[in-house]
């Protein structure tokens, strides 16, 4: 029974602090799924944006404002946290001089340049837990892909947002694009800004952004509304 | 292929000095915010940047150089590379994917901590956690994880003390020479600074990604190696502090992995060298067209 395909809560319980923001769960399993099926793909901002839906995910997608293939799945909701900011650092070692060789023993700038030495802020926050929720998923399924991604957000190899343990547990309700709330229905990922979404939308503002993975890719921008 | 993790308890056998910065001229040890019933609170850690590089990079490929003879031969970009992660510097990136698989099989040690090349990013299968003290703020966070020393759970600034010292310039002041010196004046400055007291507990870890047995064992290691010399971590070393006794938790055989290692390491020299040689080689100057012959 458990591998039909239903409404679930994903939940990422969290054992350090969060560095950046937390990812949008289908654009994670995207990552899972190439990889799982030996099809990583590398893409920057000079190639075109793969075709919506050429990788599959374990959930529902659907069409609304004449974009298809979006996946039935909510933006990471964290509880409200104080943001703080944290630095990591680099420099070239200089008591190190001596493992160069003679001809290359020389005074660089630490002031720019590749040597250049840095101390960059890091915005970081403290949550126990992040959640999505997702429309017709296979638990099993997803939770088999979740359990091997022991970190998120930002900085993972620096220990920032360690995963303790995943939780994906049913729900009975979808609340994947929206959700019912005394004040009207909340807008719970970007979607295309169009006449389909409902009349009584809140929790949400129009920015010109992608409701598609790679969500940072230009050929994805459009206007959208997104949760706020 | 697994995931492997290397759990590690450290406990501090001098005060620990990993700074954030200052307050007026006190130096403050870096802190993180813990959510606890009673609210927010800030409890030392050691850096996920500063253990990577101290327990891993710094010391698994110090004695790598040496072993292979690097020491005096290095050029800066290749010093930066293998010690610090490189930086990408050219603007024409792109991926060779052969230079990327010869180099996770000559080089283990890189292939578990990454690192740029001037033309090409090569990802890391390590993820090493920071350090969390084991602390009554952090038991939730560490219960689930090991088995807790009771006798060590106290509140995070029962484990937090401070330190003093001075130190003068006798040249500034023309007080090089003792006897010159009255002996009612003193050019000692007095500096201190908090520090995390000697007996506290660090739990703290590392992922490796998929890994090949030489990963761990490049790993295993390095750690090792940073214990023998002496298991630094923060400021201040050269007067004794930060230093760490490490226990090392694993569902691994140690000596196994090490010498899978080691077995790579000692095969592989000519070759590891020739690979860095090769990647780091002056690129040719194109002729300018329209350049007479």
């Amino acid at each position: 029974m458990s591998r039909e395909p239903r409404h679930v809560r994903v939940t990422a319980w969290l054992s350090s602090q969060l560095a950046g923001d937390p990812p949008m769960l289908d654009a994670l399993l995207e990552d899972l799924m190439a990889r799982h099926h030996g099809q990583l793909l590398r893409i920057d901002r000079g190639q075109r944006a793969p075709e919506p839906g050429s990788i599959h995910l374990p959930m529902l997608r659907g069409a609304i404002g004449g974009v298809s293939m979006i996946p039935r799945c909510s933006s990471p909701i964290v509880q409200t946290s104080t943001l703080r900011h944290e630095h990591f650092a680099k420099r070239i070692g200089v008591e190190n001089a001596d493992m160069l060789r003679d001809d290359s023993r020389l005074v660089v700038a630490v002031g720019n340049s590749w040597t250049k030495s840095y101390r960059l802020p890091l915005v970081v926050r403290n949550v126990d837990r992040v959640v999505w929720f997702c429309g017709g998923s296979k638990r099993d399924t997803l939770y088999s892909l979740l359990r091997r991604v022991p970190a998120i957000g930002k900085k993972r190899s620096q220990g920032f947002g360690r995963v303790a343990r995943w939780q994906v547990e049913w729900c009975d309700h979808d609340y994947s694009w929206f959700a019912p709330s005394a004040g009207g229905t909340v807008l719970m990922r970007p979607l295309p800004a169009c006449d389909e979404l409902p009349k009584d939308l809140v929790g949400c503002r129009p920015d010109f952004a992608a409701c598609l993975s790679p969500y940072w890719h230009p050929d994805r921008f459009q206007k959208v509304m997104i949760p706020c | 292929m697994r995931s492997v993790t290397i759990q590690c308890l450290s406990e501090a056998v001098s005060p620990i000095t990993h700074n954030s910065g200052t307050v007026g001229n006190e130096s403050i040890v870096a802190r993180e915010a813990v959510r606890t019933p009673r609210g927010i609170v800030l409890v030392p850690f050691l850096s996920g940047n500063a253990l990577r590089h101290k327990a891993v990079r710094r010391s698994g490929m110090t004695w790598l150089i040496d072993h292979y003879g690097l020491r005096g031969n290095l050029t800066l970009p290749q010093l930066n590379f293998l010690l610090h992660g490189g930086n990408l510097t050219q603007s024409t990136a792109h991926e060779n994917t052969r230079r990327i698989a010869e180099m996770y099989a000559l080089w283990p040690l890189l292939r578990l901590c990454g690192g740029a090349l001037p033309d090409q990013i090569l990802q890391g299968s390590l993820q090493t956690w920071r350090g969390t003290l084991v602390c009554e703020e952090n038991r939730t966070a560490l219960s689930s994880l090991i088995e807790l020393p009771k006798d060590r759970l106290l509140s995070a600034e029962a484990w937090t003390s401070g330190y003093q010292y001075t130190r003068g310039d006798g040249k500034k002041t023309g007080l090089a020479i003792p006897e010159d010196a009255p002996s009612d004046t003193s050019n000692l400055m007095i500096y201190s600074g908090q520090a995390v007291s000697r007996g506290a507990i660090f739990h703290h870890g590392f992922v490796v990604q998929h890994a090949s047995p030489e990963e761990v064992g490049a790993l295993l290691w390095s750690l090792q190696l940073w214990q023998q010399n002496g298991g630094t971590i923060g400021g201040n070393a050269r007067i004794g502090h930060g230093r760490l006794f490490t226990e090392i938790l694993c569902d691994v055989d140690p000596d196994s992995h090490v010498e899978a290692y080691l077995d790579v390491v000692q095969q592989s020299r000519d070759r590891a060298i020739e690979w860095l040689q090769d990647v780091f080689a002056a690129k040719p100057e194109k002729s300018k067209k329209g350049a007479k012959k």
